[in-house]
């Protein structure tokens, strides 16, 4: 299993996501499955952090390759990196889902359990992102505290209230914790 | 908000990008957003710095009926003829054994050879059931998505043509002497959901399906009258 996944991240390094979104604008499906098996069970991965529900998270990987599929066209590299463009896409359905108030809302504690959160560790966790981005270090660099609030805010996809219950702190000062993490994290990247 | 001082809307197109906006406060960020170029690309720089905090998600397992829903609902594949109607023979669930064997058999195995070396060890999730609702001819037509405790989630992947005096009904079999359950009428292709509550259980190899109906649902109650359209048993993800 170790095997298959560092097979899988040494694949990464090869593959031309703004190629590959080229020809999905021109109509090319075969495009879309290369991404499609390049990224589905990390992309998976993503969703089910930020709503917790395997089911849920199969629904909006399904709508972000729609998405990806009818909007192609207007990805311009020029402004940013292929597969940022792909991860933005999913991140967003999965905030849509549980930001949109009018779907069923079942209580998810039981679920929330069930998978840990960046909170548990957010410096280990961060080691599963390739040290070629340069956010990981910047992250690293930030205190626990900003670090892990803007964690769970992006990762796990908690509210500025649903951090402050986590972290058992103030609602105002994780509201600056967050706002104070991201200056730092821009001015270390810039 | 104050979309004029770039402090500000610098850090406001963090909180958004995040996912930190309260429903009102996103509202009005978003009926900003195609006006204001400022704003739109301070966002466009915030999901670039950040999208690779994503990757610390742990990649989970993709069923292989993931892919076939993306396919059909974007038409890569053509679409399959509905199935040719045939008049129902004996009662439903005695011949459940006949499509127990055979090709049902060889649909759960295909699966399951499929997901047995993936990555059970990442993340466990609790046990998502997936069946794949099949006409007659053994082409996809729906896709039941089902977790313990949790709304069952039917999703089309074809789309049925219904009379005005007729009903699609969904049904599931989990044992043959409580005989079969209706999990109420369905609309052609629209997705649907059925409070958990509603299953007279969960477990692998059970039997969904969807039965054509008179208008408003079986009349017998208990069990299908019509024809099955589409059947199919769960396996575990």
């Amino acid at each position: 299993m170790a095997a298959s996944l560092s097979l899988a991240a040494s694949s990464l390094a090869g593959f031309d996501y703004e190629a590959a979104l080229v020809r999905c604008a021109r109509g090319e499906q075969r495009a879309l499955k290369e991404i499609y098996d390049q990224e589905a069970s990390r992309l998976l991965g993503v969703a089910l952090r930020i709503v917790r529900r395997r089911e849920v998270a199969n629904e909006v990987v399904h709508d972000a390759f729609l998405q990806i599929w009818q909007k192609a066209s207007t990805f311009d590299s020029a402004r940013g990196s292929g597969r940022g463009w792909i991860y933005t896409v999913v991140r967003h359905r999965a905030l849509n889902y549980i930001r949109d108030d009018t779907r069923e809302t079942e209580l998810d504690t039981e679920a929330i359990e069930q998978i840990p959160d960046t909170a548990d560790d957010p410096l280990a966790s961060l080691e599963r992102v390739s040290s070629e981005h340069a956010i990981r270090r910047c992250l690293e660099s930030l205190d626990d505290s900003k670090r892990t609030s803007v964690m769970l805010a992006f990762v796990d996809g908690y509210t500025h209230e649903q951090v402050a219950e986590r972290l058992a702190t103030p609602l105002g000062t994780v509201k600056s914790w967050i706002r104070r993490g991201l200056a730092a994290l821009k001015a270390c990247l810039e | 908000m104050n979309f004029a001082d770039a402090e500000e809307r610098d850090a406001l197109a963090g909180e958004y990008v995040l996912g930190l906006l309260t429903r009102n406060e996103r509202a009005e960020f978003e009926r900003e957003l195609p006006r204001n170029r400022a704003l739109a690309i301070a966002v466009r720089d915030w999901e670039e710095r950040l999208w690779p905090v994503s990757t610390v998600a742990a990649p989970v397992r993709v069923s292989p009926a993931l892919w076939a829903w993306i396919e059909r609902d974007l038409g890569f594949v053509r679409a399959m003829p509905r199935p040719e109607v045939e008049p129902p023979r004996t009662s439903w669930w005695q011949s459940l054994a006949f499509w127990r064997t055979g090709a049902m058999i060889a649909t759960a195995a295909a699966l399951l050879v499929a997901l047995v070396p993936a990555m059970r060890d990442i993340v466990a999730p609790p046990v998502t059931y997936i069946a794949v609702l099949e006409a007659p001819d053994r082409s996809p037509g729906w896709i039941v998505q089902a977790t313990a405790g949790r709304p069952v989630r039917l999703t089309p992947l074809v789309s049925d043509t219904v009379g005005a005096q007729q009903s699609l009904q969904f049904w599931t079999l989990i044992d043959k002497a409580q005989g079969p359950v209706s999990l109420g009428l369905v609309e052609p292709n629209r997705a649907k959901t059925v409070p958990h509550k509603s299953l007279p259980g969960l477990k692998e190899g059970q039997l969904f399906e969807i039965t054509l109906e008179p208008y408003g649902g079986s009349p017998l109650k208990t069990r299908p009258s019509g024809k099955i359209l589409y059947k199919g048993l769960t396996v575990a993800q």
